[in-house]
């Protein structure tokens, strides 16, 4: 493992302001908008992870774990702080990006696999073996919208999962299909953790990110907690979890 | 605390602007000044009197003359010789001032009885043409309003250059919202997600279509049929003195139908992706772009129904025609720009897609799809709506090179091209400023 380091989060600030949704009327007046509440979701957050390593991410709900992930996949840029991926690529694990009922899944995972930044020749190549692992056979070519929800899971998981990038953000994805297929997605998780890639997960799921995890990184309410050795950190969150 | 600490960033912040960049800023506000002055003095400034030029347009040619203003003033019943006048059709008499493909005023063939009586060899126009010439003389009304667009031109080129120069000027700002940042990350998206526009423009064109009986035909019978009723309803029904009038009205619907699905889409394009742009960062132009080109195939596939209508109903084609290509290279470049603009609105806004609705069905009466906006209109507000209003430009403009082979409105078509590049940009620098919050709203 090689101990360059591939994502430096510091000092991150991300605002939530409370403006979602006005109508006409309320933005004429003015003032509601500037009094608007800023909420901040996540404050002041730095870390740092080496390639290859896989770094946990534990919270309460709403503290801000999701929000962080995002800006790191740069869906946003945090208000304050910066984040450095030192040119790698990042994608967020994520169901069924610009999936388009009417279309094929065939046409489905062009399009998303072009959205998560690979080249449209680049997805071609890879198409089989999506097909393959999302198990769908004959369906891939019926629209989308005749698909289970169970098929639907599984054939967003394969995108994300085979047109991988040098970055991971993984948020709570892991539970999809059936008991055979959540094997699959499992095992095909470990392997591409224990290959060379780095991965940030966001999970509640304790047994989970002691099984993969280097360190943790705990959050609460968007202030920072711990960061350090997975057992360490996560007994600590245990206790304060407890009622 | 944090408060503190965010008051203290922004005083930070104002005191490093003011050391670097308050020359420049300075500088703006006597622009500002200077485009308010300019205005004013263009509105106010006594312009004299305008030679009118009249051309009348036959089926044996066009014979043009020129009066100057004085011959105006003191201007009664007058004839025209024009030999074997009384043995042709006469399309149009259209009046022009010193812009020569800028029209002012016409009469129509179909009224010509009202202002002139035809004999053997002239034409004599009557004093009620007098009247009209007088009017079109004296009002410098067109002129003010396309030399105040020109100077608004002016005015936000140069607000740009010198936001492009306080950039330069100091480099390690990290606000990156300066034109010279955002003009060349905007080119570079537009080359890395070009295929992807074009793919999920295609997948969308399929989608629509994908579960239905007729499939792709509809492309081309949805034009179709709506040509048909436009033949049956203003051509049969409500008989019109404008000549091939379903030609007519329909080429400037196809027109309409682009930028008004544009315009529509634009105010709920975030919404309606939400699922891509809560997952992942793309660019928004780049789902705008998209389904312009969506709406760009469709409006093909209606050319594609215009073209035996220009055959069947006779209309000589020439080679002024090419001069639609401007006219629709406006259309495409406007819709984008008003549409990122709305675009940014539209995610904050929720009901600003009702409003929009209403504003567009508006323009589109105003526009002159249905009828000539220089005949329809009274004198001032003709010319009036032909430069404050682009859309029924490019309509007037496409409509005249299609039908009547003519280039006109030259400057108008060139100010607004630059108009609409710079209402794009603005756009494109609104919405790279303010995209950070979008998935925070939707």
């Amino acid at each position: 493992m090689s101990n360059n380091v591939a994502l430096d989060v510091k000092h991150v600030s991300i605002d939530y302001k409370d403006i979602s949704h006005m109508s006409l009327a309320k933005s004429f007046r003015k003032g509601e908008i500037k009094k608007s509440n800023i909420v901040r979701a996540v404050n002041d957050i730095s870390f740092s992870v080496n390639q290859g390593e896989i770094l946990g991410i534990v919270g309460r709900n709403g503290s801000g774990k999701t929000t962080l992930l995002r800006s790191v996949a740069g869906i946003f840029q945090p208000d304050e702080g910066t984040i450095d991926t030192y040119g790698n690529r990042v994608s967020l694990m994520a169901i069924g990006i610009g999936f388009n009922g009417n279309n094929t899944g065939r046409e489905n995972i062009l399009k998303s696999g072009m959205l998560l930044g690979c080249k449209l020749d680049y997805v071609k190549e890879h198409m089989d073996e999506i097909i393959e692992f999302s198990e769908l056979g004959d369906f891939i070519d019926r629209p989308v919208r005749t698909y289970s929800s169970g098929m639907y899971s599984k054939l967003s998981f394969a995108v994300t999962a085979i047109l991988d990038t040098d970055i991971m953000l993984v948020d709570e994805v892991l539970s999809v299909g059936d008991e055979r297929f959540r094997k699959k997605s499992f095992k095909k998780m470990e392997e591409l953790m224990l290959s060379d890639r780095t991965v940030l997960i966001v999970s509640h799921a304790t047994d989970t990110l002691k099984k993969f995890c280097d360190k943790i990184l705990w959050i609460n309410d968007g202030q920072f907690m711990r960061l350090g050795d997975t057992e360490e950190v996560l007994a600590e969150y245990d206790k304060f979890m407890q009622l | 605390m944090i408060f503190l600490r965010i008051m203290k960033k922004r005083k930070g912040l104002k005191m490093k602007n003011k050391g670097q960049t308050g020359i420049l800023n300075a500088l703006k506000y006597l622009l500002l000044l200077g485009f308010v002055i300019g205005i004013i003095v263009i509105l106010l400034f006594p312009f004299s009197n305008q030679p009118i030029s009249m051309v009348i347009d036959t089926s044996a040619g066009t014979k043009e003359i020129t009066y100057s203003s004085e011959e105006i003033q003191n201007m009664h019943e007058f004839s025209i010789e024009i030999p074997n006048i009384e043995n042709e059709t006469i399309n149009e008499i259209r009046l022009y001032r010193k812009l020569n493909s800028v029209c002012v005023d016409k009469l129509q063939a179909g009224n010509l009885f009202l202002y002139a009586t035809l004999e053997k060899d002239k034409i004599i126009f009557n004093d009620e043409t007098c009247e009209i010439f007088r009017q079109n003389s004296k009002s410098f009304f067109m002129e003010r309003l396309i030399l105040s667009e020109v100077l608004l031109i002016v005015f936000l080129f140069i607000w740009i250059l010198l936001n492009a120069l306080s950039e330069k000027i100091d480099p390690d700002n990290r606000n990156n919202h300066g034109p010279i940042y955002e003009i060349k990350k905007f080119i570079s998206e537009i080359k890395n997600y070009g295929v992807y526009m074009v793919f999920a423009a295609n997948t969308d064109l399929k989608a629509e279509v994908a579960n239905s009986y007729l499939n792709r035909l509809w492309w081309l019978l949805e034009p179709f049929f709506n040509m048909l009723v436009y033949v049956i309803v203003f051509g049969r029904v409500m008989g019109n003195s404008i000549e091939n009038y379903a030609t007519y009205v329909f080429s400037a619907l196809l027109m309409w139908t682009f930028f008004n699905k544009t315009i529509n889409y634009s105010v709920k394009c975030v919404r309606n992706n939400r699922d891509i742009v809560t997952k992942v960062y793309v660019p928004k132009h780049v789902l705008l772009i998209s389904n312009m080109i969506l709406n760009f195939f469709k409006l093909l596939f209606s050319l594609i129904v215009l073209i035996p209508m220009l055959i069947i109903f006779k209309v000589h084609i020439g080679i002024g025609i090419l001069w639609i290509i401007p006219a629709y290279l406006l259309m495409i470049i406007l819709s984008f720009g008003a549409g990122m603009i709305f675009l940014h609105f539209g995610v904050y806004i929720d009901d600003l897609s009702y409003a929009v609705g209403i504003l567009l069905q508006m323009l589109m009466f105003l526009s002159g799809i249905f009828y000539d906006v220089i005949i329809s209109l009274p004198t001032p507000l003709n010319t009036m709506m032909l430069c404050v209003n682009p859309v029924a430009m490019f309509i007037d403009t496409m409509r005249n090179a299609l039908l009547n082979n003519l280039v006109t409105n030259v400057p108008l078509i060139v100010i607004w091209l630059i108009l609409s590049v710079l209402v794009s940009y603005i756009g494109i620098h609104i919405v790279y400023k303010n995209e950070n919050g979008y998935v925070k709203v939707v």
